[in-house]
């Protein structure tokens, strides 16, 4: 008998609970490929097989590309890439000579050029050159898998209710596997905005990164809990939490749709105090389902994809202009739409990617600081954005810069926005000047200094997740400290509620965007501190609106009150929770959250 | 005839492998042989393997050379390309 209820963790990419059975897809580093030497005689036919294998797994490419035809997310040019990698004539030519000269099968040979070529790109330190070996992992493993008679119906045809585990999985796979309605996915390698991520987004297959000890711990047909929320899988759980997910699941697909169709009531509070509930999002073709699930605006919309998986080498002014407009058409208006300006890490950029890596990136040039030090770069974006803006000038249009630290900064960033609008003006664009400017408050040195940044900006944006990282010292993602990760710690509450207050004073919105404002507790403190808008990952927004129109605004206000003068964080959460009772309880949204 | 002709990888990611999938789309229309070199290392300039496996990134300087009939016809496109950024 196995072990029971083995958790492990990674991150979760696309939400959803799902229940069913592990499928683990070996890539070509893991499976056992037959690999023997052949006789000298054998050589040709090894040949020969090894070039019916590589057009058998171009040919499956080219399905795939068919199929794929007209889809908005077409990867197609990175499935003729590695087509074009599969005839390469110097490929091949490496394959067949190892065949002749060390008399060994197509299996083994194709194993030895991918080792080789693994050396070889591994030892450079630059990210993107080490990234494209992953293409040639991928073309091998297919013609690996088509040597071994697998052809790709191991991959296309999963047993139903998989959850496949695999190293990485290719594009091209995950399309497949989407239309084999598996469950979930799971992968070893992480990376939140791979071309994998986004494909199990359209499909809606709940999934989670960088689960690095899954095949350690999982084998073919164990049973699974997979939580993409959370980022949790549980490794063969007993009858008890299976009861608890399939209920949990059940729950939340009915419950689902029960909210979902009360989406589009608009945000408030039991005593009709309006509340905006707005959506964060990440890519233009989410912004259908943030309407569909009631958001009342875009309070974040992140542009750092484009950066990062963008198939072009950097995003210039056209795809920037591309991507807000066929952001803006789709959104059917009412409520603001909220651009934020790159907030890459100087790992994540382009231009500094290969250069020396900093001792301490969290306090080095990332962000706005980057976007300040290569202007044209930061002008293209501004630019795109603007011209996308001539096209929609009845719309509630923002900008908003990241990581500001001072109204110094603030003004330095606003003045090159102002060039591109005074620019685009006089090369004829007619840029509407009703757009807002704003900045996030992410930095605690920025919330203090609020009033002052308020006589500036025209929006404030609380970005939690580093705030918190900044003020308490705290990385998230280093697990010796992590515990200490907390948005209830009394001086968070106070900086928040300082920002909060210096902003309605001054008249500028104020509005939340982080992790914080998902999460039921300090989102009703943050409530009771006068928050009156909040912006999360759309599949939140239904949950939230729901649990907001059980609670009054003169209790939240008390509770808030009193919570502000518990010492830490944990009285803080124990006070709301007894208070709360059964209502928090009962809301879905904390059973999404929690265990 | 032989045409020989450095230009300076000016996109960001370098060789990555859509501008090396470009590279060998242009180069494969020509009937001129093509090599690129970079580094002491050099590459069929119609091999996407090869181009890749020269391992260059943005700002490294590559050395274009056909030799054949349509040779300078070659060079200049696929130095325009480079030069483009590959049409980025």
């Amino acid at each position: 008998m196995s072990i029971r209820n083995v958790y492990l963790f990674g991150q979760g990419v696309v939400p959803g609970i799902v229940i069913g059975r592990a499928h683990l897809i070996q890539g070509a580093s893991q499976y056992a490929w037959n690999q023997r030497h052949i006789a000298p005689e054998e050589g040709t036919d090894e040949l020969d097989r090894l070039r019916l294998a590589v057009e058998m797994s171009w040919q499956q490419l080219e399905d795939i590309k068919e199929q794929l035809a007209g889809e908005s997310k077409d990867p197609g040019h990175i499935l003729e890439a590695h087509q074009m990698m599969l005839r390469d004539a110097e490929l091949q030519a490496s394959i067949e000579k190892l065949i002749i000269s060390e008399r060994i099968n197509a299996e083994w040979a194709v194993l030895r050029t991918l080792g080789a070529w693994e050396e070889r790109f591994l030892r450079i330190e630059n990210e993107y050159i080490r990234e494209r070996f992953s293409d040639l992992r991928f073309v091998c493993t297919r013609l690996l898998r088509t040597l071994s008679g697998q052809t790709a119906t191991e991959v296309t045809a999963p047993p139903p209710d998989a959850i496949i585990i695999a190293q990485e999985l290719s594009p091209a796979d995950t399309i497949l596997l989407g239309r084999n309605a598996v469950a979930g996915l799971i992968t070893l390698r992480g990376g939140k905005t791979s071309h994998t991520v986004i494909i199990a987004k359209a499909f809606e297959i709940p999934t989670v990164v960088g689960v690095s000890r899954a095949f350690e711990h999982v084998g073919e047909g164990d049973l699974l809990v997979l939580n993409g929320h959370k980022g949790e899988i549980i490794v063969n759980p007993d009858a008890k939490l299976v009861s608890v997910y399939r209920a949990q699941s059940h729950r939340l697909i009915a419950k689902d749709q029960a909210l979902l169709e009360k989406a589009h009531l608009p945000g408030m509070t039991a005593d009709g105090t309006p509340v905006h509930v707005l959506a964060n999002l990440d890519f233009a073709d989410e912004i259908l389902k943030a309407k569909g699930h009631g958001a009342e605006g875009i309070g974040l919309y992140r542009t750092e994809f484009l950066f990062m998986v963008h198939e072009k080498d950097i995003a210039d002014e056209q795809v920037h202009y591309q991507d807000v407009r066929e952001l803006l058409e789709r959104w059917p208006g009412g409520g603001p739409v909220t651009l934020r300006t790159f907030d890459l890490g100087g790992d994540k950029f382009p231009l500094t990617a290969q250069l020396a890596r900093e001792a301490n990136p969290a306090l080095g040039q990332r962000s706005l600081r980057l976007a300040l030090a290569h202007p044209h770069i930061f002008k293209a974006q501004l630019r795109g954005f603007l011209r996308a803006f001539a096209l929609f000038p009845h719309l509630d249009l923002r900008i908003m810069f990241p990581l500001v630290a001072s109204v110094r900064e603030f003004l330095t960033a606003r003045e090159i926005l102002l060039e591109c609008y005074r620019e685009l003006c006089i090369e004829g664009h007619d840029v509407p000047d009703t757009f807002k400017i704003g900045a996030m408050l992410e930095l605690p040195a920025a919330m203090m200094i609020t009033d002052m940044l308020a006589r500036e900006c025209q929006f404030f944006s609380i970005g939690s997740n580093d705030l918190i990282q900044y003020a308490l010292a705290v990385d998230r993602g280093n697990e010796k400290v992590a515990h200490m990760y907390r948005g209830l710690h009394p001086g968070i509450l106070r900086m928040v509620r300082h920002a909060i207050r210096a902003a309605g004073e001054a008249g500028v919105d104020i509005s939340i965007c982080g992790d914080l404002a998902t999460e039921p507790i300090p989102a009703l403190i943050l409530l009771g501190m006068g928050l009156r808008s909040f912006s999360m990952p759309p599949v939140f927004i239904p949950y939230a609106k729901d649990f907001l129109r059980t609670v009054h605004l003169a209790e939240i206000e008390e509770l808030t009150a009193h919570a502000l003068t518990l010492p830490c964080a944990d009285d803080i959460e124990a006070f709301m929770r007894q208070s709360l009772g059964h209502r928090l309880q009962d809301t879905f949204w904390s059973e999404i959250l929690e265990k | 005839m032989r045409e020989e002709i450095e230009v300076e990888l000016v996109n960001e990611q370098g060789m990555h492998t859509r501008p090396a999938k470009l590279f060998v789309e242009t180069a494969v229309k020509f009937a001129s042989e093509i090599e690129v070199s970079y580094d002491g290392l050099s590459a069929n300039g119609k091999s996407i393997m090869g181009l890749l496996g020269l391992l260059a990134y943005r700002g490294c300087r590559l050395v274009i050379t056909a030799t054949g009939d349509d040779a300078k016809a070659a060079v200049d496109a696929l130095a325009g390309l480079v030069r483009s950024g590959f049409n980025e």
